[in-house]
């Protein structure tokens, strides 16, 4: 137990010395201004009723000397306190130590209005006391001059610790320089400064009511209070039944404003627009205080909606050039091919049968690359036709496995599947996924190195279904992975394969229409690409 | 054999000229016109068992052409069109039309799909018709599979099938235009419970599509619906 004692004051000695010079020097001195204030304060007490009762002299000027110093040792220690402050934070930026603690977030005025009234409480107790008026030290001395000891222990004591603390909380807050910060004024004229106009008005706009409310209330107040003591006094009774009809109409007007139907009109309008709905004008009062801003988001609907039209009009045409293009490209085509096959029939030499063979097959690839072209670009400006499913990947990418399976065969290349047990669940345009697949998968086969296997690994990542494709490159990939997504782009540079290097753009833009994404990746000699699509939550087994 | 006359209606006079001299080489007689009405004014002169169609020409386009032409004709119409789009071959045949080749074509391609036409058209009318009623043949479009015989007829030239081949077709197309998942026509086909997986069957349903269709990456009866199943596509 002892040892316990002893092990406490220990660590409060050890507190105490971490705690600075000047937090204790303030600390006494505040104790002992407080004592030898209220000391004073007794003096004062003791020697008025000393004269008064035991020798009937009034007022002497022992007497207001006492007074005067009781009250001066509390000014004076306060100017003490922040004399010393003021040399001591000009010396050597010890002040700078200062933290701010729980007490200095106060509210400043709290912190003054509390500084006052003590104050005020100090002077008037003494007062009370020479004027015989019934107060708390009144009360004390009333039992005599013996309990005078115990009502300053009680009274003055603490109200001089008091005035004396908030007087020091206050000097330092002008230390830490946090005066404004802890002021409700300073903070409300800040927030003023920092108000849109439209909030300016708004709050000006119903100060008046707020006001005129308050005022109406504390009238009330004082009326019904005077007619409870002053009974009958019919001019009371009216006045304060109209202070409160008043405050009733300020209330009503300040409560009952349009305000807040108008912002839910308004927020309407915008979540109109937010839904795609680009026809809505405003339906406010012009009176309104929102009627501008209602009017400016019409305006900004209807510029909206002009752009959209202008570039819907841009898209079309542009969809339009493309098929014009492509059928005027294909139109001579046709007649290429069938005379090439006309050729073909005629007797030739083995030479020219060669070359009309060469013929033949570049413009078999003219007539892919024409329609790759088309469906790159109907889908990379968003007009391609979607039609939307609920897709499984497993079964996607086995009938796709199964559908090139020549292609496969004849490449010599080894595909290793993983797949999981459940179903992958998406969203996605079959015939397009199907060649987005075909497209990566061809790729695959296409550029690895012979004797390598090529990785299929589709899986559910949290909500994400999710495929990769990764294969090791015969060829050095000398590019980025954005370089490769590019059009025309390929994995040899030399062009040795075949293919125009529209496969990858065309997967992107496919995948990236049905709302998924494709990622490339190029890791030495690994290229990997990887699909993700939203999983669609089974909600109920297909038959 | 009597000679078919063909009318190959297209506004550039080359894809005509060429087209036409490929036909004559099948041995078919071949007529032209170069806009939508000078192809009606042939078929009010001419006797035209097929005729291939152009869509976008001058005066009047394909479409409409299609449609006044079906409205006294049932002969068969192949539209050949370089448009590739999905809602441009429905909406050619919900009009009338028979069969959508995309421009540029493969000449063989097109040669097939024009024998496969006159095939159905002229030879075998009378046949299918008798064929529908009897419940063990199934007719869809141009395939006929005699369960009797287990026999497969695609435009009146008979396939071979292997069983589980002619299995799966025979579960198809006793429900046209259903889709079937790989697991259901496991289990109706194979009898087994352990499920071989979707490879499987999409190999066969690949091998199937090689043997019955003209195209097969491009099938007009047996369909892959990706990422779902199978089904064999309705046709009258």
């Amino acid at each position: 137990m002892a040892t316990r004692l002893k092990n406490m004051i220990k660590s409060a000695a050890e507190k105490l010395k971490s705690v600075s010079v000047w937090a204790k020097t303030a600390f006494v001195l505040w104790l002992l201004g407080g004592a030898v204030a209220s000391f004073a304060a007794y003096r004062f007490i003791y020697q008025h009723n000393f004269y008064i009762r035991w020798y009937s002299v009034s007022y002497s000027s022992p007497l207001w000397a006492t007074y005067a110093l009781s009250l001066g040792l509390l000014a004076g220690a306060a100017l003490a306190a922040y004399l010393y402050l003021h040399f001591f934070r000009s010396r050597a930026d010890g002040w700078k130590k200062l933290k701010v603690r729980a007490l200095d977030q106060l509210s400043a005025e709290l912190l003054l209005a509390a500084a006052i009234l003590t104050g005020f409480l100090w002077v008037g107790e003494l007062r009370s006391v020479v004027f015989q008026s019934e107060s708390l030290a009144g009360f004390f001395v009333f039992y005599g001059l013996e309990s005078l000891t115990l009502g300053c222990a009680l009274l003055f004591f603490p109200l001089a610790l008091l005035f004396l603390g908030c007087l020091i909380l206050l000097i330092r807050r002008r230390l830490l320089g946090i005066w404004g910060d802890t002021s409700w004024i300073s903070r409300l004229y800040r927030r003023w400064q920092k108000a849109t106009p439209f909030e300016k008005q708004l709050r000006t706009k119903y100060l008046l009511s707020y006001t005129l409310m308050a005022g109406g209330i504390l009238l009330g107040i004082v009326c019904f209070y005077l007619l409870s003591t002053w009974y009958g006094a019919d001019e009371l009774i009216i006045l304060g039944l109209i202070s409160e009809f008043l405050t009733f109409l300020a209330a009503a007007w300040a409560l009952n404003n349009r305000l807040y139907t108008d912002l839910g009109q308004l927020l309407g309008q915008i979540g109109a627009m937010a839904g795609g709905d680009l026809s809505v004008r405003t339906s406010l009062d012009a009176r309104s205080d929102l009627y501008p801003a209602s009017c400016q988001l019409g305006e900004i609907s209807e510029s909206l909606q002009t752009i959209l039209d202008k570039q819907m009009r841009a898209e079309r045409m542009k969809i339009d050039l493309i098929t014009n293009v492509s059928h005027d490209l294909k139109t001579p085509l046709t007649s290429m091919i069938g005379y090439v096959d006309l050729l073909k029939q005629e007797p030739l030499s083995d030479a020219a049968q060669d070359y009309v063979e060469v013929l033949s097959s570049r413009m078999e690839s003219l007539k892919d690359m024409i329609q790759d072209i088309f469906d790159l670009s109907k889908s990379t400006s968003g007009t391609a036709e979607l039609h939307l499913e609920t897709l499984d990947m497993k079964k996607l990418l086995e009938q796709t496995l199964g559908d090139m399976e020549d292609a496969i065969k004849s490449s010599g290349m080894v595909i290793r599947e993983a797949m999981p047990e459940m179903p992958l669940k998406f969203t996605g345009d079959g015939k397009k996924m199907y060649r987005v697949l075909q497209n990566l998968i061809g790729n695959a086969l296409k550029y690895s190195l012979a004797g390598t296997r090529i990785y299929i690994i589709a899986e559910r990542r949290a909500s994400q279904v999710q495929v990769t494709i990764k294969n090791t490159a015969a060829y050095e990939m000398d590019f980025t992975s954005e370089e490769i997504m590019e059009r025309f782009a390929r994995g040899d540079k030399s062009r040795n394969t075949e293919g125009h290097g529209l496969g990858l753009a065309i997967a992107e833009s496919f995948v990236k229409n049905m709302k998924g994404g494709l990622q490339v990746t190029v890791d030495g000699d690994q290229f990997k690409v990887q699909l993700t699509f939203p999983v669609v939550e089974e909600t109920r087994v297909m038959a | 054999m009597e000679q078919y006359s063909i009318l190959v209606v297209d506004d550039d006079r080359e894809i005509v000229r060429s087209l036409g001299k490929l036909l004559e080489l099948e041995g078919y007689r071949v007529l032209t016109a170069f806009n939508g009405m000078e192809a009606l004014d042939r078929l009010e002169t001419d006797t035209v068992h097929l005729i291939l169609l152009d869509v976008m020409m001058p005066q009047l386009n394909g479409l409409s052409a299609l449609m006044r032409i079906r409205q006294k004709h049932n002969i068969p119409v192949i539209i050949l069109s370089a448009k590739t789009e999905e809602s441009d071959k429905v909406s050619g045949l919900t009009m009338g039309a028979d069969d959508y080749v995309t421009k540029p074509y493969n000449t063989a391609e097109l040669m097939a799909r024009v024998r496969s036409q006159l095939r159905r058209y002229f030879s075998l009318g009378s046949a299918a018709g008798d064929g529908n009623v009897s419940g063990n043949v199934l007719k869809n479009g141009g395939l006929l599979l005699d369960r009797n015989a287990k026999q497969l007829t695609v435009d009146g030239e008979p396939v071979r099938l292997t069983a589980t081949e002619y299995k799966i077709l025979e579960l198809l197309m006793e429900h046209p235009g259903y889709v079937f998942s790989a697991e259901q026509i496991y289990s109706r086909v194979w009898q087994e419970d352990a499920y071989a997986g979707e490879k499987t069957v999409m190999v066969h349903i690949r091998r199937i599509r090689e043997k019955i269709e003209i195209t097969p990456k491009n099938p007009k009866y047996l369909k892959v619906v990706w990422g779902i199943g199978y089904k064999i596509e309705k046709y009258d």
